[in-house]
């Protein structure tokens, strides 16, 4: 085929679903671990229990979700995700650089992998055009709303430090 | 039917073949199904369900905003049901990773010397993982109330 150029073959689209897989495979260990498995950065029992009071003397829309039930109590031995924890990891900009990263190649990874699959299910020009539209803007949509999301959150507050000790 | 040589490559004799349901139930039904095939299948249905999650995943989390929105976000997830499907992500995901490492191995590397043996590795080695990480995400719920 005299059209077999690296644009065409998807040589590229191949070697970066590898690439982007293996970032993703380092990024989401990472991910899990402070988002899923118990460690410090999720609330335990009397953590969450401290955190909740504490928003609740702070926020009175806070205290009627709590009387309400909407947020719930803690089970024994359980490691609870709450705004507290998740704001503050963010609020170090490498947890905001690890959680794009994470993002893009997580959306790049699997919106690449649809593309692929649509590719070998879907025959009919039309379907094609319509499947692969919604794809991107998809992806698009989620990365927008993802970076928001993460640059947004959790007040970044540099450590404080006077210029003037630092100098001779 | 002829026999494969250089000339003549392994083919496929063509059936002919009509597209409706019940051929393609017999068709699946008569396939052989063989590890490799277990692997990729296994791998694009995975990577489709992670695509799903990844689309609420990250709509959700434009709660992260406000407090109140948040925390009542993680309460509704923090029900038994929820915790079972966070336990079927983690399988979803640890599969896809230790088989993606695994073709990423053969793609790069040229690990090929025992395919079957390496996706039976591969599925040990998830199976390991998902129950260690599974634990923490369901003791709570599952197996210390019971205990207690």
């Amino acid at each position: 085929m005299s059209d077999r150029s690296a644009k065409k073959s998807g040589a590229f689209g191949w070697f970066m679903q590898r690439i982007s897989g293996i970032v993703l495979l380092a990024t989401l260990i990472g991910h899990f671990w402070v988002q899923h498995m118990p460690t410090d950065y999720l609330a335990d029992e009397t953590e969450y229990l401290a955190i909740r009071e504490a928003y609740a003397a702070k926020n009175p829309e806070y205290k009627k979700a709590v009387e309400q039930g909407l947020i719930s109590d803690p089970k024994f031995g359980e490691h609870i995700i709450t705004y507290e924890k998740v704001t503050k990891r963010l609020s170090h900009p490498l947890w905001k650089a690890f959680d794009l990263l994470f993002l893009i190649f997580g959306l790049y990874h699997g919106f690449n992998g649809m593309l692929n699959i649509i590719d070998d299910y879907a025959k009919h020009k039309g379907v094609r055009l319509a499947l692969v539209a919604t794809c991107w803007v998809l992806a698009i949509a989620l990365f927008v709303i993802g970076t928001q999301t993460v640059l947004t959150a959790g007040p970044y507050n540099p450590p404080s430090f006077s210029l003037t000790e630092r100098l001779p | 039917m002829s026999m494969p040589s250089i000339e003549n490559p392994k083919v496929a004799p063509k059936l002919p073949y009509v597209a409706n349901f019940q051929n393609a139930l017999q068709r699946i039904l008569s396939y052989h199904w063989r590890p490799g095939m277990w692997a990729w299948l296994l791998h694009r249905v995975s990577g489709i369900g992670m695509v799903i999650y990844l689309t609420i995943h990250v709509f959700g989390l434009r709660a992260l905003y406000d407090p109140v929105q948040f925390d009542m976000l993680m309460s509704t997830y923090r029900s038994p049901l929820f915790k079972i499907g966070e336990f079927a992500l983690l399988a979803i995901v640890t599969y896809h990773s230790i088989n993606g490492f695994r073709i990423v191995m053969v793609d790069f590397l040229g690990w090929s010397p025992k395919q079957k043996r390496m996706f039976y590795a591969t599925l040990v080695l998830s199976a390991l993982i998902i129950l260690l990480g599974g634990y923490p995400i369901l003791a709570p719920y599952f197996i210390t109330p019971f205990i207690k």
